[in-house]
């Protein structure tokens, strides 16, 4: 069984702020009373912390589903809870905060820091205003969530990219341009590479790769130009073929979230002259690169940076005014945590995962493409 | 399944200064029923012989197990092969559309491939073949083909009855496919009614079925005029080969020239009466047991890619819970069925022997923890019993046909990753078909690349050619 990393405690906190552990969501309209008085109830349940003297103490309402992409074939998950993409409201304002900053009821979301692995929580108290940003009212809270994690992640991925594909087309017919992992991140950069490159796309071309057929069929639905099967059981000579097959005239960029041992090789193996690796932080795996080969290619492995906060603002205003795609979600409640992550990881839920906190706990399924 | 909860190895923990040696003959007594003898190979093939006499007769067809299925191809390309045809490779989860330019010797190939997903391998097969007919008509989009003249080959490498060069019906499904509605059927007719569904494909004509094998054969003869064999080492294992059409008893088409045919085998099918139970070990036994076929293809699963793997860990693990490798110490992946990937024995095979960074890889991917030199020495000794197992069973099969044939060269081509990806397959099957044929007969292997799609496109521009022959005399014969 996968751990998800909530005790035992913090399960059962989770099932009195539900209500009744069986409720179902058509029980939800005759019992509201009944979940107030629960909530009202689970609010004193778990003691909420001291709001920072200049801080905020955010309730939470949306965190996304985060995991570590390469490890998704390992039996034990290294779980972020409640992980970097954290949505909710302004609870309570620190005494020390001139009053027109925040109010309480704000939309917010919360720039993520080291710390993201605390467990369940209801109420962040957070000490840094500067990381804590009012969501436009036409942006959903579950969509916003998951902005400062993945989509940040990406948004920095494919800036990065940016200036070698912009270098490429002056010369090239066709730019290729490969992004390894079909999970949340591969699908927010396939959203953000057509956002930055506007409606004068058609010779740079996104391929997407990965283990899962689920994935792939899901990335496919996301617009890229193909979808690429590594089928970890095939020889990675047959890997190589395929994909030089699908990407004609070899891969330029390639944009790995992964990163793991095998990816890298293969991403060096398909690499064209001068073309260049971007590489997500995420896995723990080493790797050999011959440095002669790199210097003889002239090619490059950059770590991808980290997203900054006009960055993330830039994100939610093109997200408000439509001109940035949001990729196909779910809403979960957070009691079926477990359960989710497992689906996760089995590819039995394809695209991003959110998961909601408070009292209701009925899944809509949000589907928009 | 058990679930081991791993530490991670500390590496400070001391390790006890001398190693214990292994127990050579326990390890001996574990792995001997991997390594047969010649007598052994010899008896398998009288035992082939027998079975492909009793797969072209009539009366012991329908019992047979190496099927021997005529397939209306009677000769390989002359070199006078023009034009523009598609070509489909349909024989896994990718599906492949090409456009090929033959211009004598000279092909030029360009190609797509489709996925095909789990719901449509399983649902109907109607949906199947939609399917197709829509990638295809894709693919002519992308290309700008739509008003030309497309004549097809299409590569359906499924066992299949054929009753004509454009006729070939299902018998069985397998490699995880089970559409409905298509066992018993002619799937060009299938193809085609897809086709007429669609409305907008009308310049697109099937004129020849063929299976991987004969593209194999076709493909490399095309190169080379002696090749006379075609055989398939990859996910299975199949072959085909031309026979005189006097050895065909069961030949229902025509008495002209040539007087001979592509015969396709199916001899994975090999051994499913049990007459293979002499060289079965205990971990074939357990894989057949297991498989979704149990009782079928039992040659098959002692060669092809699709259990190599798990030959080489049902191996592994009998000597781990013998204490004989990683002191006794498992994992998770190594207990899972199916997750020693075949490409495993082709990369622990070829890895360094000095350092063994490849294997340690490896080991560190199936979070084994526990391991030392005599470990990866040992686990590669099983990758060799197993892999030079499969390429001397396969050289057996292969010495089989050419002693039929009794030709004096021959060249045979084949295809396949097990073939192309693994070190020393090549030389193992070079080395002991020399050993089993008789002293007369010369033989080449080559790689035969890309037979799916040269090898339909191939068999495609004779089908138009016979049929643009036929066109001319029917016409003339109005005059």
């Amino acid at each position: 069984m996968i751990k998800a990393g909530l005790n035992e405690n913090e399960l059962q906190a989770l099932r009195r702020l539900g209500g009744e552990p069986n409720i179902q969501s058509s029980n939800f309209q005759s019992s509201s009373s009944m979940i107030s008085h629960s909530l009202a109830e689970a609010s004193s349940s778990m003691p909420v912390p001291e709001t920072p003297y200049s801080g905020v103490t955010v309730k939470i309402e949306y965190a996304g589903a985060c995991f570590d992409e390469g490890q998704t074939r390992r039996k034990r998950l290294s779980l972020k809870f409640p992980g970097n993409e954290i949505a909710g409201t302004i609870y309570d304002i620190g005494a020390n905060l001139p009053n027109s900053n925040y109010t309480v009821g704000d939309r917010v979301i919360i720039v993520p820091d080291d710390d993201s692995n605390t467990g369940y929580t209801e109420f962040l108290p957070v000490e840094d205003t500067s990381r804590v940003i009012q969501v436009p009212n036409n942006v959903p809270l579950e969509v916003a969530a998951m902005l400062p994690g993945s989509a940040l992640t990406a948004y920095a991925a494919v800036n990065c990219a940016k200036p070698h594909v912009e270098k490429l087309r002056k010369v090239k017919s066709c730019v290729n341009v490969l992004v390894v992992g079909a999970g949340g991140l591969g699908l927010w950069t396939i959203k953000l590479a057509k956002y930055f490159l506007g409606h004068d796309c058609n010779n740079v071309r996104v391929f997407v790769a990965d283990n899962s057929i689920d994935r792939l069929l899901t990335a496919q639905d996301h617009g890229c130009y193909d979808i690429i099967h590594w089928n970890e059981e095939d020889h990675e000579q047959y890997i190589h073929e395929r994909t030089l097959d699908s990407c004609r005239g070899g891969v330029d960029v390639i944009i790995d979230f992964v990163g793991s041992h095998r990816s890298m090789q293969r991403a060096l193996k398909v690499l064209n002259r001068e073309g260049v690796i971007l590489v997500g932080g995420n896995s723990t795996s080493e790797t050999n690169i011959s440095l002669t080969a790199l210097a003889a290619k002239q090619q490059s492995i950059v770590g991808i940076p980290q997203g900054n906060l006009n960055q993330l603002i830039e994100l939610l205003n093109a997200v408000a005014d439509k001109t940035l795609e949001v990729p196909q979600y779910q809403v979960f409640p957070v009691d079926e945590a477990n359960k989710v992550f497992e689906d996760l990881t089995e590819c039995r839920i394809t695209g991003r995962a959110v998961f909601k906190f408070g009292s209701q706990s009925s899944a809509h399924l949000v589907d928009n493409h | 399944m058990a679930f081991h909860m791993l530490e991670r190895p500390c590496p400070h923990k001391p390790k006890p200064v001398f190693m214990t040696p292994i127990d050579k003959s326990a390890v001996e007594t574990i792995l001997r029923p991997l390594d047969l003898t010649d007598d052994h190979y010899r008896r398998l093939m009288d035992l082939m012989t027998e079975d492909i006499v009793k797969g072209m007769n009539p009366q012991t067809h329908p019992a047979a197990n190496i099927k021997c299925f005529p397939t209306f191809v009677r000769s390989v390309p002359d070199g006078t092969e023009q034009g523009d045809f598609l070509a489909l490779d349909l024989g896994g989860t990718n599906f492949r559309v090409l456009l090929i330019n033959l211009n004598g010797q000279e092909v030029k190939m360009e190609s797509k491939i489709f996925i095909i997903p789990q719901h449509i391998m399983l649902g109907s097969g109607v949906q199947l073949f939609d399917h197709i007919a829509d990638c295809i008509f894709k693919f002519i989009t992308d290309h700008k083909l739509q008003g030309k003249k497309l004549p097809l080959g299409f590569t359906f490498s499924f066992p299949c009855r054929q009753e004509g060069l454009d006729k070939a019906v299902l018998t069985v499904w397998t490699k995880g496919f089970n559409c409905e509605g298509v066992v018993g059927k002619d799937v060009v007719e299938l193809l085609h009614a897809a086709f007429k569904r669609r409305g907008d494909m009308p310049n697109v004509k099937c004129l020849a079925v063929i299976n991987d094998t004969v593209g194999a054969l076709i493909s490399c003869a095309h190169s080379d005029r002696q090749c006379a064999i075609g055989l398939i080492l990859g996910t299975g294992t199949n072959a085909c080969y031309i026979e005189d059409l006097q050895n065909v008893k069961t030949w229902t088409g025509d008495d002209g020239e040539p007087r001979q045919v592509l015969i396709n085998c199916e001899w994975g099918a090999f051994g499913n009466d049990g007459n293979l139970s002499f060289i079965q070990t205990d971990f074939d036994k357990a894989i057949d047991k297991h498989s979704i076929n149990p009782g079928k293809q039992i040659y098959e699963k002692m060669i092809s890619g699709m259990y190599m793997g798990e030959i080489a860990r049902l191996a592994i693990e009998r000597l781990r819970k013998n204490h004989l490798l990683f002191e006794g110490e498992g994992s998770y992946h190594l207990a899972t069925r199916g997750r020693f990937y075949t490409k495993y024995v082709s990369e622990i095979e070829g890895d360094d022997v000095t350092n063994f960074t490849v294997t340690r890889q490896i080991f560190d991917e199936l979070e084994l923890t526990n391991h030392n030199e005599q470990d990866y020495r040992l686990v590669r000794h099983v990758c060799n019993l197993v892999s030079k197992r499969a390429a001397y069973l396969a050289s057996a099969g292969i010495a089989c046909l050419l002693n039929k044939m009794n030709k004096k060269e021959v060249t045979v081509g084949v295809d396949g990753s097990l073939y192309r990806f693994h070190p020393f397959f090549h030389d193992l099957m070079m080395e002991k078909i020399q050993a089993l044929i008789r002293p007369n007969i010369r033989f080449k292997l080559m790689l035969s690349h890309d037979g799916s799609g040269k090898g339909a496109a191939l068999v495609a521009a004779v089908a138009s050619k016979l049929k643009d022959k036929d066109d001319r005399g029917r016409r003339g014969s109005k005059v």
